[in-house]
């Protein structure tokens, strides 16, 4: 083949590195307040108390004395029978006045007035899930088990390791349930990481099967909305966590969280 | 079901029609194709002008016509005689031919070759909806223009130059494909010589998939486009690629710090051209080398185009088109948080048969192979209480048969006649968590056959001297549910003189395949997937109304257009998606919503001289609804652009010297901004309580204003007999650091206190190169 013509071109980029510039900007945040709940009950357990706070505006470090509410009017009723007023502690606690032990299969309403914003939410304690079978799937090295559904309840599970303190998964990796009363759902638990999976760890691999209120399956699969992400290619999706707390400008979770044993699993 | 019996009846009677139109008989007429004398290559809007007997330029021609995108004209309803037809096209040596009709042929053949002039005469760089083309919100895109255009590469590109025009937005300096008029870039159908490519771009449009080395045509419809086209909600981006000179063999190649490319053209044999080109990128070497710090994606690609062109007869040429591209996008090593590995890839292969039978009648056959994969892997904080995890891989592989035919049947009235049969194959991947068994899986995904169907008819015609109309409908059936579609397409024009036209356009367009896509990641994460019994055909319905002016000559055009457009049944992941490829649930982390998008459009467009260019403007709104984003509530797109003003210049001195300049200015980008910061405790799993931030909506905030001016400078001279050009390309003149993104991030404060601030990102400051080109 012959070639007439040949054009040769060369490009010089004189000043390449160093490309992309990170710094910290004042941009003119919006800042909108909204109160937030948070209570965890589980069963066997004290009645921990309800935390009210109020969200704060970005550029300022969080101070829980800023944050925390003072002038709620709260109350909790007990399967729609015994009512117990919630009294001011510190840092936005509000606890009864004597304590007293979660139990399941319970219904759990709390009633919240703050100024002209009421607060509403409600919560079943979970059973102690019932679990029919363990296992290890060696693709991604997670564990999972075999639990009987009931309709109000979702399940996720942690894995454990231990040689002399356990060590165990931050977070669940996905929550189950299901619509029939009687089935049987698999839970499985986050991949273990790979320092975990051999040696003195490879046979010691436990999961822990947690029941919650349905009302946290919503929660779970929106919750990164409301996440740090540091990076500038992967971000927030902004759309709203789904929480289990109703009113005006109000979010948060009051949630009833049943853990089961740990079972070690071969 | 009435409808859809008649609709069928209708799909039928117009097929059938086609094969009438190829026997039609009547009066004569003379036709053929407009080609460069020395290259062979197809001279798109050539004028043909006829006298009858003598030619006498003193007096309007009898009749006339203008060659289409294929080269080829048609002159109808001539009688019995001598005629002088004058050819003109700009640059080019006028051509005189005596046509003598003896009446033993319903057709005469004359096709043309021209010759370019010595001396280059005024260029007509942008072609903005040209009063002579009744097609509304059309831009027709010369690649002289291209050349003189300041890049971020060195290498022109035709993407740049579209993000220029009003009513194209930019989406991020990453981001790819074109956003026409608040759609999205899978709304724009991009067809490459009548080829569809689902992915035309490269990353960031740094470069489109077809190298502009070896474009011949670009035409954008930006919206209301007529019936022959379809598919697609939004707009249609039309790329006829050049088919290699017939002059002699000829090579370029260059190669450059990022990026290099070789292009070769010829003759194969007296009736035959080929034309290969081919690039390459490898700026992940480059920044592996030198900017080892950087946190911007790692990034190569290659693509190559070739054709071979055989003109077996004066009524009957044949090519056959490759395209080939393959992207490759992944983290760098000094991004821990996350972990992404990104492909896509695309490979056409058509056979394109053009005729002209006995009564003019040219007709278009292509058959192609289609097949686009990609890939898409994406980890986020593996070990936090944020992780997750993303990875699809949609593979999709279509046969198509297309044929169109168009008859200009009468002096005013031009027909076109089509059809497209589809065999689509949707092989479909998609987890949560990534496993290379998965690949290998048979019942992991899904796997969806389709047959599409669509058959178009187009009137276009001159009513009276002031009013043109472009009507047609198109009829579609998609397979997979037996879905009947019908779209009618209306355009009219009425002149009030020459030089001011009112335009108005009513289209109605579907969509049978989505690409959803994350809104939460900037990365691609394309899941193409079809319409099916729960996922609808996407529709669209658009009205356009505009002014076109002309002043001093036609060196000026002044458009200004407003456009509404209203989208229903769109498709996109819902808020935290989970992806189990083992059982049928895909189709439920799908939430189904629509949008709306409506706008100005300015243009003034100097079109003649040396010193050409254009501004453009556009006021916009776009905005979306989903129902199970936002809470529900409407909310604006990330693409959703207030103001956005373009202004290029390239002015040409003794034809030596070329400036080119192009600043624009546009509403920062919407994203997402959380109005406050709370400390809320992990449920169920103990550990210490952590703060989080409050997000209320979907895209609340706006990045700062985007502008940026870009410099293009080049010389040509001769030494030691040998011609080069030298250039310096400026990105960025003034160094603004635009934003690419901005997000939360907890900063310690001397006290040892963590305070939510905003940070900043911006990729791409001031950035010189030069260059120089030797041709020997």
């Amino acid at each position: 083949m012959k070639f007439i013509t040949v054009l040769t071109w060369l490009t010089f980029i004189l000043l390449f590195s160093g490309c992309e510039s990170e710094e910290i900007v004042n941009v003119e945040l919006v800042y909108e307040e909204y109160t937030v709940v948070q209570a965890e009950l589980i069963p066997g357990k004290y009645f921990p108390g309800v935390r009210f706070t109020r969200t704060l505006p970005l550029g300022v470090p969080y101070n829980i004395k800023d944050a925390e509410i003072k002038n709620i009017t709260a109350y909790l009723r007990i399967n729609g029978v015994q009512v117990i007023p919630l009294i001011y502690t510190a840092d936005g606690l509000y606890k009864p006045k004597y304590d007293f032990y979660i139990d399941e299969g319970d219904t759990y309403e709390l009633f919240a007035e703050h100024g002209e914003k009421y607060i509403y939410s409600i919560t079943i304690i979970p059973l102690k899930p019932e679990v029919t079978s363990t296992n290890y799937d060696g693709n991604d090295y997670h564990l999972y088990a075999d639990v009987n559904a009931k309709i109000d309840e979702v399940y996720a599970a942690l894995w454990m390791v231990s040689v002399g303190n356990a060590i165990r998964a931050e977070t669940f990796h996905s929550v189950a349930s299901s619509d029939d009363q009687n089935s049987t759902v698999r839970v499985r638990t986050s991949p273990i990481p790979e320092e975990f999976l051999s040696g003195i760890y490879s046979g010691n691999r436990r999961i822990q099967v947690y029941a919650l209120d349905k009302s946290f399956k919503n929660y779970f699969y929106t919750r990164n909305s409301g996440q740090q992400i540091n990076d500038p290619f992967i971000q927030g999706t902004g759309g709203a966590v789904e929480w289990n707390v109703q009113g005006d400008k109000v979010i948060g979770l009051f949630i009833g969280v049943t853990p089961g044993d740990i079972i070690e699993v071969f | 079901m009435k409808l859809n019996k008649i609709s069928v009846a209708i799909f039928f009677l117009l097929a059938f029609s086609i094969q009438e139109l190829w026997a039609q008989t009547g009066d004569y007429s003379v036709s053929g194709f407009v080609t460069d004398a020395v290259t062979g290559e197809v001279l798109v809007g050539t004028n043909i002008l006829i006298y009858k007997d003598s030619l006498n330029i003193e007096q309007p021609p009898i009749t006339g016509a203008a060659a289409n995108r294929f080269g080829y004209y048609a002159i109808p309803e001539l009688l019995t005689g001598k005629y002088i037809m004058l050819i003109r096209y700009i640059g080019y040596k006028t051509s005189v031919k005596e046509v003598t009709i003896t009446g033993d042929a319903a057709n005469y053949n004359y096709s043309v070759e021209l010759y370019p002039a010595d001396i280059q005469l005024e260029e007509v760089v942008v072609e903005g909806e040209r009063k002579d083309k009744p097609i509304t919100s059309t831009i027709d895109i010369t690649p002289d223009l291209l050349a003189k255009l300041p890049t971020l590469s060195g290498e022109v590109d035709l993407f740049n130059l579209l993000e220029m025009l009003p009513g194209v937005n930019r989406a991020s300096e990453i981001s790819s494909g074109l956003y026409v008029r608040g759609g999205s870039p899978d709304q724009t159908l991009t067809l490459v010589d009548g080829v569809i490519v689902y992915n035309p771009a490269h990353l960031g449009n740094i470069a489109s998939t077809f190298n502009s080395y070896a474009l011949s045509d670009v035409r954008l419809i930006k919206g209301a486009f007529p019936a022959e086209y379809g598919g697609r909600l939004s707009s249609v981006l039309d790329v006829k690629l050049r088919s290699g000179t017939k002059e002699k063999d000829k090579g370029t190649v260059g190669v450059g710090l990022i990026n290099s490319f070789a292009a070769f053209e010829g003759p194969l044999r007296s009736n035959s051209t080929y034309m290969i080109s081919g690039r390459v990128m490898y700026y992940d070497l480059l920044q592996s080398k030198l900017n080892k710090s950087s946190t911007i994606p790692r990034y190569n690609f290659f693509d190559l185009n070739a054709k071979i062109n055989y003109v077996l007869s004066e009524s009957n040429i044949i090519s056959i088109s490759g395209l080939f591209s393959h992207d490759h996008v992944y983290n760098p090593p000094t991004v821990t948080d996350t972990d992404y590995d990104i492909e896509w890839q695309n490979i056409n292969l058509s056979l394109n048969w053009l005729q002209v039978n006995t009564s003019s009648l040219l007709l278009n056959s292509i058959i192609s192979f289609i097949k686009y994969k990609f890939s898409s892997k994406i980890g986020v904080n593996p070990t936090a209480v944020t992780s997750y995890t993303y990875y699809s891989n949609p593979d999709l592989t279509d046969f198509y048969i297309r044929q169109n035919a168009e008859l200009r049947w009468h002096q005013d009235h031009t027909l076109k006649l089509g059809f497209d049969m589809a065999l689509h194959n949707y092989d479909l991947l998609y987890s949560d968590v990534y496993n290379e068994a998965l690949e290998k899986d048979p019942y992991a995904g899904k796997d969806i056959t389709s047959i599409e169907a669509s058959l178009y008819f187009q009137s276009e015609s001159q009513l009276t001297s002031e009013i043109k109309t472009n009507l047609g409908g198109r009829f579609y059936y998609f397979g997979n549910q037996k879905f009947l579609r019908f779209e009618p397409r209306i355009s009219v024009s009425f002149s009030f003189t020459p030089n001011i036209i009112l335009k108005g356009a009513f289209a109605v367009a579907h969509q049978f395949l989505h690409l959803i896509v994350r809104n939460d990641i900037t990365l691609p994460t394309d899941l193409w997937y079809p319409s099916t019994k729960r996922i609808q055909p996407g529709k669209s319905t658009q009205y356009v109304l505009g002014l076109d002016t002309y002043w001093f000559d036609q060196s000026y055009a002044f458009t200004v257009e407003g456009f509404y457009k209203k989208m229903q049944s769109l498709y996109e992941f819902r808020n935290s998606p989970q992806l189990n490829p083992l059982d049928d649930s895909i189709e439920d982390q799908f939430t189904q919503g629509q949008g709306e998008a409506y706008g100005v459009e300015l243009f003034l467009n100097k079109q003649k001289g040396n010193f050409t260019g254009w501004i453009g403007y556009t006021l916009s709104w776009s905005v979306r609804q989903f129902d199970k984003l936002n809470a529900g509530k409407v909310y604006h797109s990330r693409y959703d652009r207030r103001h956005d003003f373009s202004l290029v210049l390239a002015y040409s001195l003794f034809n030596d010297f070329n400036v080119g300049l192009t600043w624009v200015y546009a509403t920062g980008q919407r994203y997402t901004l959380p109005p406050g910061q709370f400390l809320f405790e992990p449920v169920g799993v103990g550990g210490s309580q952590e703060i989080q931030f409050n997000y209320t909506g979907i895209n609340t905030a706006q990045f700062p204003a985007y502008h940026k001016l870009d410099l293009n400078v080049s010389y040509s001279f001769k030494w030691f007999n040998s011609d080069f050009e030298a250039y310096i390309n400026i990105y960025n003149v003034y160094n603004r650091y635009n934003t690419f993104a901005q997000y939360v991030v907890l900063k310690e404060s001397e006290d040892g206190e963590k305070i939510p601030v905003i940070k900043q990102i911006a990729l791409f400051p001031f950035i010189p190169s030069a260059g120089i080109a030797i041709k020997f």
